[in-house]
């Protein structure tokens, strides 16, 4: 059942009353209701299929200035034909305009409309025209309408046939003047009128107040219904930005896995994020174009590490106690003291192996985020995220590598099947990239791994094997959301992270 | 032989390659491992696979005997380059495609174990046009003059350098094989295996290694000379896990017991952001890279301590940001044509120097919160940090500060345990005119524990 309200059911009503049909603005006349509020009853109404809109073609008929006086004073044929009369039926029509106070110019007008309406007859004397009256000369359809448009206004379309003809000839005479305006006009539907007849003129409140529900006035009053349907203002809940969202899904499952959160400085020295890798201090993904170097400060002090730095320059100078050859070259301090922007997670790994709290057997891991010189494309962001971590354990091998590869790309991807390739790290041996196959996606590069070469591990006093590993979560969430270009990870664009689901 | 890309990417991966083109016949591929220059040519590549597919021998390189060439080495080489070494190869009729192979190949060398020849780099000289005794010598720059090849004019030393880059000299490997030995439960242990001490010896043939003896747990064997990269046993021990195919190791969790946990910052960010999404802000992502202009100028306020590259890439990311607000009012100044309100935060780092030598860098985790819309005002920012303040249980005091970023009489700093921690306030129309904005603002931004 529908349910309407107060105005609209009063719309309803005057509608009835108006015998089925009004136009829009006689409702508002009848009902006693505001324009507007009819307007917007009549939308609802009409949504409801219990009224219809008709747009129809009206032309309204008004009163000339010179119809006007007429209307007044009667038209000139009358005038004329009433001295007749009053002068025994038989008059000149000098006399006649003389007595009716009229000018010249109505003569022929009166004389002609006398003899056409058949209210008398005209001779022609030597002098004058003679009017000879006819005893009956009843009001005809012309003064009808001159007497209703004295009053009101008139439509033509909805006059009787004869009436019609009158207004048109009294149009071509001047008298009546004819403007087409476009009407709406309501009809009641037959819903519409067995709802109209029934629904009670109970008072309606739109709003439920503290008041009402104290004193259970809400009982008796009628609360106005709502068109649940229809739309509503646009509000926007604050929300997770969907990439970190996706960053914290990540953080959950790792977690889930065993895995400790590590969080370390953006700024590095190039001995943490390079040297104790094991990468020389010559190479070439030390060089400017691959490294953020910082201009003020520029370098910082070694000595918080200690001795490390000495094993780790050994190390690299001559393999130092790893069993190692090393690179064979003269490590620099003032080298492994600049400072840099880390450009890989492996730099927190390092972190992590260094920390007094350090647990064996452990998991740890790290979302970080990572900068490289490169410039902003569809491809490439200078600032990027890394998941990252390691596992300890004397017990551990390169297939628990593969294993932890497994299980990641299975829980985190959401991969059907994996398979294993041969990588190259300069700080892992064996090195090993992983590869995932969803099904819609197809195979794709997915982290790499390896487990830490003795000469990264034993300077820093780690005595088990590490494994190590990354994850290219940038790309994975780019997959999920089917985002083409790696930009859109740090959309600035309000709009489109308002319109981001949360699932 | 394989003629479609799936299947060439499982024989290239035995040299740690990816197809990246097939066209035709001709395939490309991208060798990663960037410590491994004998991968690096086709002839390389075709030699490393030969052992790993079993389809021939790979023959050892022998070093025939003393030639008749002697080079004579100045002893002022020696702060400068002081290495010298050279080698004849005789009876080889290279082809015009073996030719630019061996040129790509030094060329490689030359960039990157050379440095781009500011360590070492390799010329080739036809052999029979070379007199004994060469001369490994110094030379001014200035006087020393020869017509370079392709050219017919004399120049001076310099002036070839300056045309051809650095003067070419003279280095090749020693070409004899290095011993080594291998403990074959290593080799088990670090890769989870159980190989036989005859599995792995025939893994460590296929990767070009040659075995000489294998008894006990020992496997001793030659590293063959163009196998630069060999630094330790685990080299080898990769070399021999790829010859028998990773693919065929079992994978296995690693069955040790840890308990996981976020770091105590991550739960402070997820307590931060629990109350700010609940009041209605949207959180947002921003690059700590920025640029004065950003971080100060449209701030219209002071650089301070800021953090600046050497080697910035983009002038829109020279510096590191001092503080977040700016990338916030960055982000409403991309979206003026978006529904109002809008209301953004971010937790994120912000980076000054440090006042010591031994904190050069100074990292501070901040929140930043800013509210723009036609009602925004400092009652409104005022009361979400009060909301923010009290659901984490930490006390604030505000007290009325000055701040050029921020509208006069209605700006305050956080104080918290006596220490200034942060500022909140209406923003200067100054600023918001300077991001573009043309409605009133408000935010706060303050340190994180």
């Amino acid at each position: 059942m529908v349910e309407i309200s107060q105005n609209e059911a009063r719309v309803l009503k005057t509608l009835i009353d108006s015998g089925g049909k009004a136009p829009i603005e006689d409702l508002a006349k009848k009902s006693g209701l505001a324009d507007s509020a009819v307007a917007r009853a009549v939308l609802n109404l009409s949504q409801n299929q219990l009224v219809k809109e008709k747009v129809e073609k009206r032309t309204e008929l008004s009163l000339t200035d010179e119809g006007r006086t007429f209307a007044r004073v009667g038209l000139p044929e009358r005038v004329i034909l009433l001295e007749v009369k009053n002068h025994g039926g038989r008059l000149s029509l000098r006399e006649a305009l003389q007595h009716a106070r009229l000018s010249e110019k109505y003569g022929s007008i009166a004389t002609g409309w006398i003899s056409r309406k058949k209210w008398g007859t005209i001779e022609k004397s030597e002098q004058d025209l003679v009017i000879v009256a006819r005893s009956d000369a009843p009001i005809d359809d012309d003064e009808e309408i001159l007497a209703r448009l004295k009053n009101d206004r008139l439509i033509l379309e909805e006059l009787p046939s004869s009436l019609k003809e009158a207004a048109l000839r009294l149009t071509r005479r001047n008298l009546v003047e004819s403007r087409v305006r476009n009407d709406r006009e309501v009809e009641i539907t037959e819903a519409g009128r067995n709802l109209g007849s029934s629904a009670p003129s109970q008072p309606e409140v739109s709003s439920l107040t503290g008041d009402l529900i104290a004193s259970g006035e809400w009982e008796k009053v009628k609360l106005r219904s709502y068109n649940v349907s229809s739309a509503v203002p646009r509000t926007f809940p604050g929300k997770y930005h969907p990439y970190l969202r996706f960053l914290r899904m990540v953080k959950r499952k790792l977690v889930a896995l065993g895995f400790r959160e590590a969080v370390d400085p953006l700024v590095e020295t190039a001995f943490i994020n390079c040297d104790c890798l094991y990468m020389p201090q010559d190479h070439p993904a030390r060089e400017i174009h691959d490294l953020y170097y910082l201009k003020d400060p520029s370098k910082a002090s070694l000595e918080e590490y200690g001795s490390l730095v000495d094993r780790v320059a050994q190390t690299h100078e001559n393999g130092w106690k790893t069993g190692s050859t090393g690179w064979r070259y003269k490590f620099s301090r003032d080298e492994a003291s600049k400072l840099i922007l880390r450009s890989h997670g492996t730099a927190l790994s390092v972190r992590t192996m260094l920390s007094k709290d350090l647990q064996v057997p452990g998991k740890y891991f790290a979302i970080a985020r990572c900068f490289r010189p490169d410039m902003l494309d569809k491809t490439h962001l200078t600032e990027f995220n890394q998941a990252e971590g390691i596992v300890l354990d004397p017990s551990l091998n390169l297939r628990n590598l593969l294993g932890i590869l497994e299980m990641f790309a299975k829980e985190v991807a959401g991969a059907d099947k994996v398979r294993f390739k041969p990588d190259y790290f300069p700080f892992t041996e064996p090195s090993v990239e992983l590869q995932a196959y969803r099904e819609g996606f197809g195979w794709m590069e997915f982290g790499g791994s390896g487990i830490f070469r003795p000469e990264v591990t034993e300077p820093l006093g780690v005595k088990v094997p590490v494994l190590a590993w990354g994850l290219g979560i940038d790309r994975l969430y780019m997959m999920s959301r089917r985002i083409q270009d790696i930009r859109q990870l740090f959309t600035s664009d309000l709009e489109w992270i308002r319109d981001q689901t949360v699932g | 032989m394989p003629r479609d890309k799936e299947g060439l990417n499982e024989i290239f991966a035995f040299v740690k390659g990816d197809v990246e083109s097939l066209e035709g016949d001709a395939v490309s591929i991208e060798v990663k491992d960037s410590n491994r220059p004998d991968i690096w040519s086709v002839e390389g590549v075709a030699r490393a696979l030969k052992g790993y597919l079993g389809v021939g021998r790979i023959r050892p390189i022998t070093i025939a005997g003393r030639s008749n060439l002697s080079v004579v080495v100045d002893k002022r080489v020696k702060p400068i380059r002081p290495f010298i070494s050279t080698a004849i190869v005789k009876g080889l009729q290279p082809t015009d495609e073996a030719l630019k192979s061996w040129i790509n190949l030094q060329e490689k060398l030359d960039q990157t174990y050379g440095r781009k020849r500011k360590r070492a780099s390799i010329g080739f000289y036809q052999s029979d046009l070379i007199q004994s005794p060469l001369s490994y010598t110094v030379a001014n720059p200035d006087i020393i003059t020869f017509a370079p090849l392709g050219s017919e004019e004399k120049q001076t030393l310099r002036e070839i350098m300056e045309t051809h880059g650095s003067p070419r000299r003279l280095l090749s490997p020693n070409l004899s094989p290095t011993r080594a030995s291998l403990r074959l439960s290593y080799v088990n242990t670090l890769l989870g295996a159980s190989l036989t001490l005859k599995e792995a010896s025939r893994f460590a043939e296929r990767a070009g290694y040659r075995v000489r003896r294998a008894t006990g747990d020992t496997i001793e064997l030659d590293i063959p000379s163009y196998r630069t990269d060999i630094m330790h046993s685990v080299d080898i021990i990769e070399d021999i896990a790829i010859a028998m195919d990773i693919n065929k190791l079992k994978p296995e969790w690693p069955r040790i017991w840890t308990v996981g946990n976020l770091a105590k910052e991550t739960d402070e960010t997820e307590s931060m952001a629990e109350i700010m999404i609940g009041l209605g802000f949207q959180e947002v992502l921003t690059y700590a890279l920025t640029s004065p202009v950003v971080d100060a100028d449209n701030m219209h306020s002071n650089k301070g301590l800021v953090v600046e590259l050497l080697n910035p890439r983009m002038t829109t990311h020279t510096t590191l940001r001092s503080w977040l607000l700016p990338s916030l009012l960055e982000i409403l100044s991309h979206n003026t044509h978006v529904d109002y309100p809008q209301k953004i935060f971010e937790v994120g780092k912000s980076i000054k120097r440090g006042e010591s030598q031994m904190q050069p860098i100074e990292e501070t985790r901040k929140l930043a919160a800013v509210t723009i819309h036609a009602g925004a005002g400092f009652t409104e920012i005022r009361s979400s940090l009060d909301a923010l303040s009290e659901n984490i249980g930490r006390t604030f005091e505000i007290r009325s500060t000055e701040h050029p970023s921020f509208l006069s009489g209605r700006c305050g700093a956080i104080i918290s345990d006596g220490r200034e921690v942060g500022v909140v306030g209406e923003v200067s129309p100054l600023v918001i005119k300077s991001w573009g904005l043309n409605l009133p603002a408000a935010a706060f931004e303050m340190e994180l524990q």
